[in-house]
């Protein structure tokens, strides 16, 4: 009795992880050449840049926040890695420009939130739309071409089959997982979105843990985009278009509480996982893209749905 | 050294009003010293600035130990040595019993969090106060009690010096009560000396040494306990004195005019539980904090499915599957927590008047404003509501006006049985005294009124009748000719007399 009930309260807490096994097996099945490495390694690629993302948003997210301004962020970095990555400087140098300016963007998120006291929609809208326009500003409008075959190699290069892309994204699943489940700052953040006011009285400096939220999900974002520049090869300001809803997206289907203080690191990286192996999924068996969006949607409303469901019944 | 906390002309001016006008308070080390006033009185301003939420306005002083103190924010408090149990302030839900005790402290070993020292210190400090949960609980899936205590814990284990309580026993059982009084006891015998606030007299008079008291800002004055009693202490805070803090008009009791049989809730919060009321009558519901008095009522207005039961209105059986089936029959209910689901807080007293009974205020099928205006003024008169006018937010309302308001919201629907729960926590005397005269008012008119209470003195003072319950079951009930806190009190702990 008990050990069923065991198993029905696992079952429910690790459920998008079984809708997502069985997800694999259903394309397996249908088409056998999903299982192929060759494909395994582009799903991997294709989670890579959206799962760094989904990171960055996690810790927003978790803290109580909201951040729609990646996208931008993503495109605006991109560009202006583009324009430093033509050969004249080394790579570091529009790595860590790239990364100061995400960095920038979100400092200024967190602070007309946490200070401002900004609802965080509001907020990123506004940097949304400026940090797009300051994009396009840069570029003059035109995608930025002419990167060195050097920045174009770190994409296209691979660890033993692995491609790069999934290196930086392990990378950074295992720092943000670390941070979240063992330091005092993870725990911080955890409770900032979990009770603000309780967290403030209980002595947690909250305007700091809230900014610095923002911050880690900027960083990320000017990270994304120096690798989405090498991805791609130029540096374009009309990319990343609607990254932050698939970012979202990956917290929520993977059981980011949108009023903050849940989530765990391994259900972002479910979430992720599924969404990407729906859409490549859709494209082996040749769904036409029109369709893939709506079985996306149908699919994200779906899963959460499930989700609440199993949580409701334990309780 | 005398004391341990001096605070001396202190002063706090919000925009518009002087929530402090140079108050003092003086608390001795090892002593349990009672916060006492009406809502409004500047005891949580006081409290605030104390713990460097609010900042004083400029002069006055506050010593510590005898030495200057300044908090500019809760932490730099704790580290001094003072620590506060906040009202209503919950606790962060999703996360576990040990990890909410060491939220803002978290242990560490090279750096990071130290789970298992956390949870062990946890287990111990849970085991200390006769609390039986796992430190590794999550807290959403604790009682609103438990939660309390692990507040409570927590505020202990900062080894402050001095402890705020913000009333503490807000959401306790009496069993519970008396744990917290132990462990107070222990900690002043320590030399930590407890500010505690509390609207409960009893307990200010069982467990506190001295009071001060303060009223619209102002300081009244320090007493020790002993030298006051009830009537003493409830003029300081008002003013004047009250002599009758219960008052109860005489109405003729008629037929049976609302009848629940067998009662329960598809939940089992609720089992098998049955009552009914005459015209005329206010029918008390007496029982412990989590013994389904607010479950039971719930379930009759719909607002949860019952599996079983019958609901008689007037006579006629009324098949209730949401709120909207009952209110139709001229049912009312307030609900413990007005701010929750009672009362739009965003918006005016007018909005709020006339939300339930909307269809009373449309000419033409449209809404008409200047007949909404005309009833909610009527009901601010009724009522006896305090606000500069009807278009006031309702959130800037002293708590006792807020549920007077939620109050005349129901009253515009014109019910004949209204119920009530827990109707006056958290408002102060004189919104009590009014709150209980419109009862008595309503009941003269031939209504008929329902009120869960946790205060027996207040079931004993105004009701006809008073049913209890236990664990959700009914466990009997007392004519008024029997009254007596002790039976009540049995009744309520399902202990044979």
């Amino acid at each position: 009795m008990k050990d069923t009930k065991r198993t029905k309260a696992l079952i429910s807490e690790y459920f998008i992880f079984v809708i997502f096994i069985a997800l694999v097996v259903v394309l397996t099945c249908l088409k056998p050449s999903f299982i192929q490495p060759g494909n395994l390694v582009n799903i991997l690629k294709q989670a890579s840049i959206n799962g760094i993302l989904a990171f960055g948003m996690m810790f927003v997210i978790i803290a109580g926040g909201f951040d729609m301004s990646v996208g931008s962020t993503v495109a605006f970095t991109g560009v202006l890695a583009a324009m430093l990555g033509q050969g004249q400087y080394p790579l570091i140098v529009p790595l860590l420009v790239a990364m100061l300016a995400g960095l920038a963007v979100g400092v200024v998120n967190g602070v007309g939130v946490a200070v401002g006291d900004l609802p965080p929609f509001i907020m990123t809208l506004g940097t949304m739309t400026a940090v797009r326009g300051l994009a396009l500003l840069i570029s003059n409008g035109k995608p930025v071409i002419g990167i060195s075959a050097e920045y174009k190699a770190i994409a296209a290069s691979s660890v033993l089959g692995v491609p790069m892309l999934a290196v930086f994204l392990v990378v950074i699943i295992l720092i943000c997982s670390f941070v979240l489940a063992k330091t005092v700052y993870g725990r911080r953040v955890y409770a900032c979105g979990g009770n603000l006011l309780a967290a403030r009285v209980s002595g947690i400096n909250t305007t700091k843990i809230r900014i610095s939220t923002f911050a880690i999900a900027g960083l990320l974002a000017g990270l994304s985009g120096f690798l989405m520049t090498s991805r791609v090869t130029i540096g374009q300001p009309n990319a990343a278009e609607s990254y932050e809803m698939d970012a979202i997206t990956a917290c929520v289907v993977g059981g980011v509480s949108m009023s903050g203080g849940v989530g765990k690191s391994w259900g972002v990286v479910v979430g992720c996982l599924l969404i990407t192996v729906i859409a490549n999924g859709l494209d082996i068996m040749g769904v036409s893209s029109h369709w893939q969006k709506i079985v996306k949607g149908a699919i994200i409303v779906l899963a959460v749905l499930l989700d609440i469901k199993g949580k409701g019944k334990k309780n | 050294m005398e004391y341990v906390l001096e605070m001396k002309d202190i002063s706090k001016t919000f925009p518009g009003v002087a929530a402090l006008d140079h108050v003092q308070l003086r608390v001795k080390p090892g002593e349990v010293h009672a916060l006492m006033g009406e809502n409004g009185a500047g005891k949580s301003t006081l409290m605030k600035i104390l713990m460097g939420i609010y900042t004083k306005d400029p002069g006055g002083e506050i010593l510590f130990d005898g030495k200057p103190y300044h908090a500019a924010n809760p932490k730099e408090a704790m580290d001094t040595g003072i620590a506060m149990i906040h009202q209503e302030l919950n606790p962060i839900l999703d996360m576990a019993v040990y990890e909410n005790i060491f939220v803002g402290r978290e242990l560490r070993k090279n750096g990071l969090v130290d789970k298992k020292a956390e949870i062990e210190a946890a287990q111990k400090l849970i085991e200390e106060c006769g609390l039986h949960v796992s430190p590794k609980e999550t807290l959403r899936n604790l009682t609103v009690a438990q939660c309390q205590l692990i507040e409570i814990i927590k505020a202990i284990s900062v080894n402050a010096k001095v402890i705020v309580m913000d009333e503490p026993t807000a959401a306790i059982t009496e069993r519970e009560v008396e744990l917290l009084f132990q462990h107070i006891r222990r900690l002043t015998e320590k030399g930590v000396a407890i500010i505690y606030i509390s609207h409960r007299m009893a307990e200010i008079f069982s467990i506190c040494d001295r009071v001060s008291v303060y009223r619209d800002g102002q300081y009244i004055g320090t007493d020790d306990t002993a030298n006051l009693d009830e009537t003493k202490l409830i003029k300081m805070m008002v003013g004047r004195e009250i002599t009758d803090v219960y008052p109860k008009l005489d109405a003729d009791i008629g037929e049976v005019i609302f009848e629940a049989k067998n009662i329960v809730r598809a939940d089992q919060k609720v089992k098998n539980v049955s009552l009914s009321v005459c015209r005329g009558e206010i029918l008390g519901i007496g029982g412990l904090v989590g013994a389904g008095r607010s479950e039971l009522v719930e379930g009759i207005f719909g607002m949860q499915p019952l599996s079983g039961g019958e609901i008689y209105v007037k006579g006629k059986k009324v098949k209730v599957s949401s709120p909207r089936d009952i209110i139709k029959e001229g049912v009312a209910l307030i609900t413990e927590d007005r701010k929750v689901t009672g009362l739009n807080l965003s918006g005016s007293v007018n909005d709020n008047i006339a939300m339930v009974a909307i269809k009373k205020l449309l000419s033409h099928g449209l809404y008409n404003r200047s007949k909404a205006l005309s009833a909610s003024q009527e009901y601010i008169e009724k009522l006896n509501i305090k606000t500069p006018s009807g278009n006031q937010i309702v959130g800037n309302l002293s708590g006792g006006n807020q549920q007077k308001v939620v109050i005349a919201k129901w009253l515009l629907n014109e019910p004949d049985i209204i119920i009530l729960d827990e109707p006056t926590r958290g408002i102060d005397v004189a919104a009590k005294r009014d709150i209980y005269l419109l009862l008595g008012q309503l009941v003269r008119q031939g209504k008929a009124v329902i009120m869960i209470s946790s205060e027996i003195p207040e079931l004993m003072g105004i009701c006809d009748r008073i049913a209890v319950m236990c664990e959700g079951n009914y466990s009997g009930e007392v004519q008024r000719g029997e009254f007596s806190q002790e039976r009540i009190m049995a009744l309520a702990s399902a202990i044979k007399v």
